[in-house]
């Protein structure tokens, strides 16, 4: 935790840049462009027993397996149906482990969007049914305001544990 | 101008160095191919350019190296392939060097002092050069631990070894401008010549350089402290005599300390070994160079450790045999019979000397041999020797004449007809004595069958040395994950439907024949992460020897199968667990040399490292000739600590796996039970990791053996694919004991336990698959349809997995399931399938443990 707050600054610091904009449910987000490594359709996945629900299982990645998350459930939010605009965002993101390719599933690809820091304001202390580590600061184009993820924060470290000790 | 004209007699003309940059180019040319051509006149020159210092910095040390061994070469020695590989690299680096090497008109780089201060420095090439030092001495490092042990035990070829590796290293230090490493080195070739420095000296040694390997480049790791050389002589070098020659007290001492006319006895006996056969070989032909060498090194070993133990009259005997040597090996002579003759004679008279000395030490008395002084002599004149001819026509090692008296034939008529083959009969000999009925056509057509066998085989040493590139593991993954993705695609392609309906004869054979190229390549890129399990074998003779010297024990530990070939990740996982096993062979099951006595044993316990293919597997046995385990006193630890019952009766298999039980392997427990146990458990977790077994076999007082079977390769397993609800899951074919389709009243539901199926009499508990794997408790019906497939875990506790459905067996390639997914209890892993999709591949042992919670 106090190195997650020692970290901030730097990470505020430097949070201008191209992200991936996606729909979530009735919210839109952001993911750091350089995290993403591809935009795959949704493909039939399978189910590994024993591990959380937002873990929808594993998919074969041309001959790699890898893992793959509902973001909707990760983040709390209810079980949608999936549509034809359901797709997988393949991440790379930074795990003790070394640099691991995930999976996450979300609702649709929006847009790339060239955000500058100055229109990236720090995670307001409440609100949203997201725990705020997760989130780099939030986005302001326009009117909207999309939530920029630390995909490397919800996808690794303590929840992998997580998930290691809801299964054991 | 004048300055300039002054400068330039430090410098060789422009001329002479592209010259000898050409020559250098030539020589190294003619190595590729393979010839050696004579190179004296390019060796002056180069000794000539580093003394005029035309080469710069380290290339200096460099050349003077390269010249050492074209001079080493030139004169007989045969270099190894991989020297003369070094040979070749070095004679290139130093062309280039010499093709930019200072123009006249900028002097100011030739300067010697300038040159060194530059050198001393690394740069970026120097760096890179230590770097693949470093990486190459790593290995190399190995083998000289390996030759160090082997030389301890008296053999020519380890004492051979160390010596050259020393000499090599001091020569690389020198050109990677370690001068400190290198005159480190060059005390300790000085200390191993004057027998200060044993075995142990050396193995610190090894030590020391292996733990500064990596620290090389910086400038702490470039000096060696007098700290590190009291490590590697035990105490200041300054203490020791600096000669026996210069100091005639301590020769004395050291030539009556029987310790060393021991040593000098065992060792000597190798050498007249050596020279002996070598001559046998020398005697049918001549000019074989490794032989010459040989007899030549041997004799001159023997002569420097004669000399320091002053024992004279072997001295001047090998003196006087190395010298003709000396002549033969530069073509002076050319050994005839006559040669051979006196060096056999030699070599009994040193067998004479030898076994004198050893009465001596003994309290014998001993009369030295009469004709020592004519033999010198002789050997000393052996120009002057009369020829004599040829013995036998038969160019080969094995005689028919010899061979036909060892048959039972007279010798004398073997004389005779050879006799009568001088006098011209042109027959063969084993055709005049057939005719002559000396000897019966039997004998002869069976040792004809033996020449032709030898003349077959490979003369004597021929080693062949396998080229080897190295290339980084990851790249390697890389080219196989490639190709198991090639396998995938192209089974998707034979699955296709569409393909399927075309049905074309043609188009089939197409495609299975693409199927079958893939499949070999995939093989082969399977075999190329196999390696040798040689280096971990070797790890344990270095283990064995420390911990027996430890214990006061005598052991011998023998190897065999080293080059037997595993997966690179079973061999490096491998390691942990055998060092267990070993250390407790050795600390618990190798008696101690009184006991072992007692015992009506040999005093020198025996453990036997073997590994071998078999039935696909590959199966590391480590065995020993100590007490064995104490089933008893196992079976009463395991009950008192509740792991077994005492009333139940266990066989002698089931009692011993109780020793990986991890209750039972504390400390106290090893010595209050028979030994054997430390950390067992976690040698059964990391074997079981690697998907293997371990067995063990013993019997009290005899020796225990322990049995590891390991697969292959981790990447392939043969698995039964099977439905459970909506999933397919893979069980591996390896844990599987049957698969059965249970009958009706078969199975019965014990109250509060499940239900059991009734197999031959062999109750095996039922488990639902799709229950286990399912969070939501949905129930299946009471019914078990679909089959069972009993499987058995490592420890040999049998389950039934009931699933609905067997789809297929199938070799399939583990992945794993992703990164950052962690360990998924009950699964090992996933499988691509040949539709594309995933499928789970089940660990029997987790989902037994699951079951049974």
């Amino acid at each position: 935790m106090t190195e997650m707050v020692a970290n901030r600054p730097e990470v505020a610091g430097n949070r201008a840049g191209k992200y991936l904009t996606f729909r979530l449910g009735e919210e839109e987000f952001g993911l750091e462009i350089l995290k993403v490594q591809e935009i795959i359709q949704l493909q039939s996945i399978t189910r590994v027993p024993r591990t959380p629900d937002y873990v929808r299982g594993v998919i074969n990645l041309r001959g790699k397996v890898i893992p793959v998350v509902d973001l909707r459930l990760k983040f709390g939010l209810l079980r949608a149906e999936d549509t034809e605009r359901t797709c997988i965002v393949v991440v790379q993101i930074r795990h003790p482990d070394g640099v691991v390719v995930m999976g996450t599933i979300i609702d649709e690809v929006r847009e790339v969007l060239d955000i500058p820091g100055a229109s990236i304001e720090d995670a307001p202390s409440f609100g949203a049914s997201i725990e705020t580590e997760f989130i780099l600061g939030m986005g302001k184009i326009g009117n909207s305001v999309k939530i920029l993820l630390d995909i490397d924060k919800v996808l690794s470290g303590q929840e992998i544990h997580h998930i290691q000790a809801a299964s054991a | 101008m004048e300055q300039w004209a002054s400068d330039q007699s430090l410098m060789p003309i422009p001329n002479e160095t592209q010259q000898i940059r050409e020559d250098l180019g030539a020589f190294r040319l003619s190595l590729e191919k393979g010839e050696k051509t004579l190179i004296n006149p390019l060796i002056a020159q180069l000794e000539a350019l580093c003394e005029k210092g035309g080469i710069p910095g380290a290339m200096r040390t460099l050349a003077r190296r390269l010249a050492g061994m074209a001079a080493a070469m030139d004169s007989g020695v045969e270099n190894s392939p991989k020297e003369i590989s070094k040979l070749i690299q070095g004679l290139a680096k130093l062309e280039r060097s010499l093709g930019d090497s200072p123009k006249p008109d900028d002097h100011t780089q030739a300067t010697p002092a300038e040159t060194a201060k530059v050198s001393s420095i690394p740069d970026a090439e120097g760096m890179d050069l230590l770097e693949r030092f470093a990486s190459r001495q790593r290995t190399e490092l190995e083998e000289f631990e390996v030759a160090i042990l082997e030389r301890e035990k008296g053999t020519a070829v380890g004492d051979e070894f160390v010596k050259r590796y020393l000499h090599t290293l001091k020569g690389e230090f020198g050109v990677l401008d370690l001068g400190e490493w290198s005159k480190l080195l060059h005390e300790v070739e000085t200390a191993l010549e004057e027998k200060r420095l044993g075995t142990e000296g050396l193995l610190r040694l090894k030590d020391l350089i292996g733990d500064r390997l990596g620290a090389l480049n910086s400038s702490q790791g470039r000096i060696v402290s007098a700290e590190d050389r009291q490590t590697v002589f035990g105490a200041p070098p300054s203490q020791f005599p600096s000669g026996p020659a210069n100091d005639p007290q301590t020769s004395t001492n050291f030539a009556s300390d029987p310790s060393f006319l021991v040593d000098f006895i065992a060792e000597g006996g190798d050498h007249i070994h050596n020279i002996e056969k070598s001559l046998l070989k020398l005697e049918t032909n001549p000019t074989d160079e490794e032989s010459i060498n040989l007899v030549f090194r041997s004799c001159h070993t023997l002569k420097g450790l004669a000399a320091f133990l002053e024992l004279k009259d072997i001295q001047r005997l090998a003196h006087a045999a190395e010298s003709l040597m000396d002549r033969a090996r530069n073509h002076v002579i050319v050994l005839g019979g006559q040669h051979v003759d006196v060096l056999l004679e030699a070599t009994d008279a040193f067998r004479s000397l030898v076994d004198g000395l050893e009465k001596q030490v003994t309290g014998g008395t001993w009369e030295p041999p009469a004709n020592l002084e004519a033999l010198i002599g002789r050997l000393l004149d052996a120009d002057d020797l009369p020829p004599i001819p040829a013995l036998a026509p038969e160019k080969s090692t094995l005689k028919m004449g010899e061979l036909l008296v060892e048959k039972g034939v007279a010798p004398e008529a073997v004389e005779k007809a050879l006799q009568e083959q001088r006098e011209g009969d042109t027959r063969p000999l084993g055709e005049i004595l057939i005719h002559a009925g000396e000897a019966n056509p039997r004998d002869v057509g069976q040792i004809l069958a033996q020449k032709a066998q030898a003349a077959k085989a490979p003369d004597g040493k021929g080693l062949s040395v396998e080229e080897t590139i190295r290339v980084p593991v990851q790249r390697l993954d890389l080219l196989i994950d490639a190709i198991g993705e090639a396998v995938i695609a192209q089974s998707m392609v034979w699955a296709d439907p569409r393909l399927q309906e075309v049905r074309d004869l043609s188009t089939e054979k197409k495609i299975a024949q693409a199927t079958l190229m893939l499949r070999q390549i995939q093989e082969l890129s399977m075999s190329l992460r196999m390696v040798g399990i040689r280096s971990t074998f070797q790890k344990m003779s270095r283990l064995v020897r420390d911990l027996a010297r430890k214990l006061d024990k005598q052991i011998e530990l023998c190897m065999e199968g080293e080059d037997t070939e595993l997966d690179k990740t079973v061999v490096e996982n491998i390691g942990d667990p055998l060092v267990h096993m070993v250390r407790n062979s050795v600390d618990h099951g190798i008696e101690l040399p009184e006991e072992r006595v007692k015992a009506g044993k040999p005093v020198q316990g025996r453990i036997h490292l073997r590994a071998y293919h078999k039935a696909g597997s590959v199966f590391i046995e480590i065995e020993d000739d100590g007490k064995g385990l104490d089933r008893d006193a196992i079976l009463r630890k395991a009950v008192s600590a509740g792991k077994a019952k005492a009333d139940q009766s266990y066989s002698d298999a089931e009692v011993y796996q109780m020793v990986f039980l991890p209750g039972l392997s504390t400390a106290k427990a090893v010595t209050d039970v028979s030994g054997r146990g430390v950390g067992m458990d976690v040698v059964k977790k990391n074997i079981e990791a690697l998907r293997g077994t371990v067995e063990i076999r013993s019997e009290k007082g005899v020796g225990s053996s322990f049995v590891i079977r390991l697969p292959l390769t981790l990447a392939i397993i043969q698995g039964m694919v099977v439905r459970s609800r909506e999933e397919r899951y893979i069980v591996p074919t390896l844990s599987i004991l049957t698969t059965v389709r249970p009958q009706e009243g078969s199975v019965h539901t014990v109250v509060g336990k499940g239900e059991v199926l009734n197999l031959r009499g062999d109750i095996v508990r039922l488990v639902r698959l799709g229950r286990i794997f399912s969070d939501s408790a949905e129930n299946d019906g009471s019914d078990v349809q679909g089959v069972v497939i009993v499987v058995e875990d490592a420890f040999g506790k049998k389950i039934g997995l009931v699933v609905d459905e067997i789809l297929e067996q199938q070799q399939v390639v583990i992945k794993n399931i992703g990164g950052g997914m962690g360990q998924v209890p009950g699964i090992t892993g996933g499988a691509v399938m040949s539709d594309g999709s995933v499928s789970l591949i089940l660990d029997v042992g987790a989902v037994v443990k699951i079951a049974s919670e």
